[in-house]
This record gives C-alpha cells, sequence and structure tokens, in this order.
C-alpha cells in the first residue's frame, strides 16, 4: 500500500456528501478539485460532470419510459424540463429505478401543464404498479361457487387497482394512437365534474383497465379492503335486481380473473 | 464446457419466453424481478428450465454510508431462495447519499476507512442472505486525492477480509485503466485466485479524452485479449456478456457469448499444454 502524503483526510461521509452534491447541482462545490483526481485534459470537475450528466440523463429517461403518453403530450423539451424540477423537487428515494415516477402525477399539478396530464400520468402510474405486481393464481367461478357466502372474503390479485379519471381525460387516452401528438386542453378538469372510476388490473403479462360504474366501483372497493362478500354485495342494494346485478359482476370478476384463489386452496 | 452466457434484457424476453435463453448461464438484473409476477417471472421461470442463474444488483449500495436497506436484503434473500443462483453479486460502489438514490455506480475511496466500512457492510450482507455475495469492480471517470492504495489491493482486500467474492468485470478493468493510467494486467495479477467467481466481459465507447462504459457495442478485441488473460489466471468461471444499450438480436449476443467459451476453451487447453511441457519436462529431467 501507498504511503499518504496529504495532510487533512476528508472522512468517507463528507467524501460521499461531496460526490453527490457534485452531482445534483452545477456547479460543483470547489472542494471538489482538492479531493478529486483529473487526468489529461479532463480536470475534476469535468470528470463530476460526466457523472451528473448521467444523474440527470438515467433519471430523465426514467421517467420517458414510465410516462410515454404524458411525453407526448407536453413535447419532449416540456417534459425535458418539467422532469429535471421533478428530479429537484423528489430526488429518488428507491433503489429500483422504476419507482422513481410514484410522485410525479401528484407533482404535475403543481405544474402548468393542465391537469388532465396529471390524470393521464396517475393512470400510467397505476397501469405500471398493476403491471409489476406479483402474480396469483385467478380463482374460477366455479371453483368458488360453493364458498359464496355472506361471510367469505374474496381476494382480489395483486394488481387490481381502482382509479378515478375525468372523463373527458379518459377520451383523451383512448384518443391517442401511437405516432399521434396531441395537445392536452389546458386546464381541463380542474374541477372535475364527470368521474370516471376505471378498474386496472394484468391478466396474464397484459395490463387491463375497464370503467366501472358506480355501484361496482363500491363494490370493488369493499373487496380491495378485504369486506365480506355480504357487505360487498349491499354495494348493489339500489339496483332494480340487486341479486341479480350482484351476480352478473362477481361473475364478470372471476371470468376477467380479477379473484385471486384463496391461500387455503392454493396448494 | 466452459461456462458462458449473457444478461436478460427486456426486448429478448418475448423469444426467451419461446426458446429459452439457449446458452448454459444467464444473469438476471436483480432489481428487475424482486418481487415481480407477470412476465419477468415467467421469463425468469422458463431461462431456468435450461440454464443456471446469475443474480447481479445495482442497487446495494455497499460502499455507502446510508443504513443497508433491510427491506431490500429481505426482498433479495426472497428471490435469491426462489432462484438458487450461482453467484448474487453488486458492485463495491456506492449509488446513495442521505436516502437519495443516484441510480448509478459511483467510486469510492481506497482508503483504510472506505475498506473497514465495507469489511463490515459486505459481513452483515452475507449474514442477512446467508450467503456470500461477489462485489464487481466498477469503471470509473475519476479518482479520490485520498485513496491510500490501489483498486485491486482494496478489492483483494475486501475480498479476503469479508470473505466474499469478486465479480471481474473485464471491461470496466480496460476503461479504468485508460481514465486513469494504470496497467490493466497488473490489476488482473493483483487480485487473489481463488476469489473470482464471475467475469463480465462488454463494449464501451471512446469520448473526447476517457472511455465512457455504456454497454453500447460489440466487445472490442482489447477486452477480449485481457479476457484471455483473466481466464488463465483465475480459470473458468462463468463469463457474461452484458449489453445495455443498441441491444442487438438474441442470437448476435448468443453469438458473442459463445465466443466468450470459445476463448476461455482455448486459453484454458493452451494452459493445460503448457502444463503437460512442464510436466514431461520435469520427468525427462528427473529421469535423465
Amino acid at each position: 500500500m501507498r504511503d499518504r502524503v496529504r495532510g487533512r483526510i476528508m472522512k468517507l461521509a463528507a467524501l460521499e456528501e461531496l460526490f453527490w452534491r457534485s452531482v445534483r447541482f452545477d456547479p460543483a462545490p470547489p472542494e471538489v478539485q482538492a479531493e478529486f483526481v483529473g487526468r489529461g485534459s479532463i480536470d475534476a470537475f469535468a470528470r463530476m460532470g460526466i457523472y451528473r450528466a448521467m444523474y440527470w440523463y438515467r433519471l430523465v429517461q426514467a421517467l420517458f419510459d414510465t410516462f410515454p403518453r404524458v411525453a407526448t403530450l407536453l413535447g419532449e423539451k416540456t417534459f425535458t424540463e418539467v422532469s429535471c424540477r421533478y428530479i429537484h423537487a423528489h430526488p429518488s428515494e428507491d433503489p429500483i429505478l422504476e419507482r422513481f415516477g410514484r410522485h410525479f402525477a401528484e407533482f404535475l399539478r403543481g405544474e402548468e401543464v393542465g391537469a388532465a396530464v396529471a390524470d393521464i400520468a396517475e393512470l400510467e402510474w397505476t397501469r405500471l404498479v398493476s403491471f409489476l405486481s406479483e402474480d396469483a393464481r385467478p380463482w374460477s367461478l366455479a371453483a368458488a361457487a360453493a364458498d359464496l357466502r355472506d361471510a367469505v372474503r374474496l381476494r382480489p390479485v395483486p394488481s387490481l387497482r381502482l382509479v378515478s379519471v375525468p372523463s373527458a381525460t379518459l377520451a383523451l387516452w383512448d384518443r391517442r394512437g401511437a405516432d399521434e401528438t396531441l395537445t392536452p386542453p389546458r386546464g381541463l378538469c380542474a374541477v372535475a365534474l364527470d368521474v370516471q372510476v376505471l378498474c386496472v388490473w394484468r391478466r396474464g403479462f397484459a395490463v387491463h383497465q375497464v370503467a366501472v360504474q358506480s355501484d361496482e366501483a363500491i363494490a370493488l372497493g369493499h373487496l380491495l379492503r378485504g369486506e365480506s362478500f355480504g357487505v360487498l354485495c349491499e354495494a348493489f342494494a339500489s339496483a332494480a335486481e340487486p341479486e341479480k346485478r350482484a351476480a352478473s359482476v362477481v361473475a364478470k370478476w372471476f371470468g376477467d380473473e380479477r379473484i385471486a384463489t384463496p391461500e387455503e386452496h392454493v396448494n | 464446457m466452459t461456462p458462458f452466457g449473457y444478461g436478460l434484457r427486456v426486448p429478448h424476453y418475448a423469444e426467451l419466453l419461446r426458446n429459452g435463453a439457449g446458452v448454459p448461464y444467464v444473469e438476471a438484473l436483480t432489481e428487475n424481478f424482486l418481487e415481480r409476477g407477470g412476465r419477468p417471472a415467467a421469463v425468469l421461470e422458463r431461462v431456468r428450465r435450461d440454464a443456471r442463474v446469475l443474480l447481479h444488483g445495482v442497487g446495494l449500495s455497499i460502499g455507502g454510508v446510508d443504513p443497508l436497506r433491510s427491506d431490500y436484503l429481505r426482498k433479495l434473500r426472497a428471490l435469491r431462495e426462489a432462484v438458487l443462483p450461482e453467484v448474487v453479486s453488486d458492485h463495491l460502489c456506492f449509488g446513495s447519499f442521505g436516502g437519495r438514490h443516484g441510480h448509478d455506480l459511483w467510486p469510492l475511496p481506497f482508503t483504510e476507512e472506505a475498506l473497514a466500512h465495507v469489511v463490515r457492510r459486505v459481513v452483515e450482507v452475507q449474514d442477512q442472505l446467508g450467503s456470500r455475495i461477489a462485489l464487481e469492480n466498477v469503471s470509473s471517470y475519476v479518482t479520490y486525492a485520498s485513496s491510500e492504495m490501489t483498486e485491486w489491493e482494496f478489492l483483494s482486500e475486501v475480498s479476503e477480509r469479508a470473505d466474499c467474492f469478486l465479480l471481474l468485470d473485464v471491461n470496466n478493468v480496460h476503461v479504468s485503466a485508460t481514465n486513469h493510467g494504470f496497467d490493466a494486467r497488473a490489476f488482473v495479477r493483483g487480485l487473489p485466485q481463488r476469489r473470482v467467481a464471475q467475469f463480465h466481459v462488454a463494449g464501451h465507447s471512446v469520448r473526447e479524452g476517457y472511455l465512457f462504459d455504456d454497454h453500447g457495442s460489440d466487445v472490442p478485441d482489447v477486452v477480449w485479449r485481457l479476457y484471455r488473460e483473466a481466464v488463465e489466471r483465475f480459470g473458468a468461471v462463468p463469463c457474461i456478456v452484458e449489453r445495455d444499450e443498441n441491444v442487438p438480436d438474441l442470437a448476435v449476443l448468443v453469438q458473442e457469448s459463445e465466443r466468450a467459451g470459445a476463448i476461455a476453451a482455448s486459453a484454458l487447453s493452451a494452459a493445460a499444454s503448457a502444463l503437460e511441457a512442464t510436466a514431461c519436462a520435469i520427468a525427462f529431467g528427473a529421469a535423465s
């Protein structure tokens, strides 16, 4: 090992903090010159700039990957600018890069991009979370029929989510083609009068989303909270034929693989 | 057979699901498979039918001063127990500070303080995982004025004191050697033989005044030559070809992986012949 011939030694924690500040902020702190070593034509500041460029590039790219529809709506330049502000406001808190966008929809509500863009971001995030969820073996209605008593608690598949989206935003989502560039209506849904509840879940490798009526949305809420089958069916009490409506909706959940096989039936 | 393979990447998932890996080894990026269902889980299950799996992480931040994340380690242990990988690896670097993650592999100062810190954390990680890990040398663009030893001395000390393995990334050695002006062969020769459990090879790009480790091109000859020397020194441990940018068709990646296998076979065969010749010379010398 080589002998050290410097005077002051900066401790590991201080060095890591200096590195972190140099990556996040431009220009880097002046201590970089003393603590880091460059070579050839590239001095320590320029070398820290390589890490800084990678930091920003990687995080902006992660947001592009997670929110492609938002990126299309805003255009590359605006999306990048908004992303940089987001990175400053919400540095990543998770070692898994895909989770970096968890606050993005909420952040967009404070930006001047239009509420519809934030709604789209929320839907994109919900779909990503659903896509990455753990597997569960679906339960068939035939297998479950004997167990469907009031006290039984159905288990949703882990990917199942509910998200509320204004109908006008949903139309924007549905209109968007692969190469289509859309302009988000500014201020849309600032006061959302017509909100649509979507049920999002993954079936096999594909994420699905369907708009649900208010009674089904309430029932799905009960399902997600682990309420009993009896409580869940109460959501349909105001239907013309409550039992028929409940049976029809619940049968659809089973058919769409939204209900997981109970733990005690898995093995 | 010499062990070789490639890193699993999303553009190949559909083909992997249909046909499997087509190589003896595959490396799964840990963070892409933690607590995952759906397609990633199905891909891993499919390739495990006919290939051995290595787990390779980027989020451990073993050199960081932030506390180790117990939630991350718990999930990693669960994944390890489900997949039964031959090697579990991450990088000898830090990637977070103050609870904020950079999603990058930042170099450490090679000091006694950093060494003691990393060794403590490797021991803790190995205890929590219930298995030894391998640490990879990272490519770097800057060094610390406070470093007290070479990178290979630091790696060697970590592996000996913490009783862990090393993942020798041959491309990273070449990139860092060029960027900092040290001898890449001295790096390879400086590591303890019995500690290297895996190799990586990859391509890099030439930038104005430095090499950039982008895994965006074929493995260049200079890296293959250094890899051959590494095989001669450390033997036939699994070699993974990494590709993250300009990801080619799977068939191209398989071909490049097979080249790693062929080079290793040739290096080991030459070494065996040399050994045989030496043995003969000794035998004849003894007889005469």
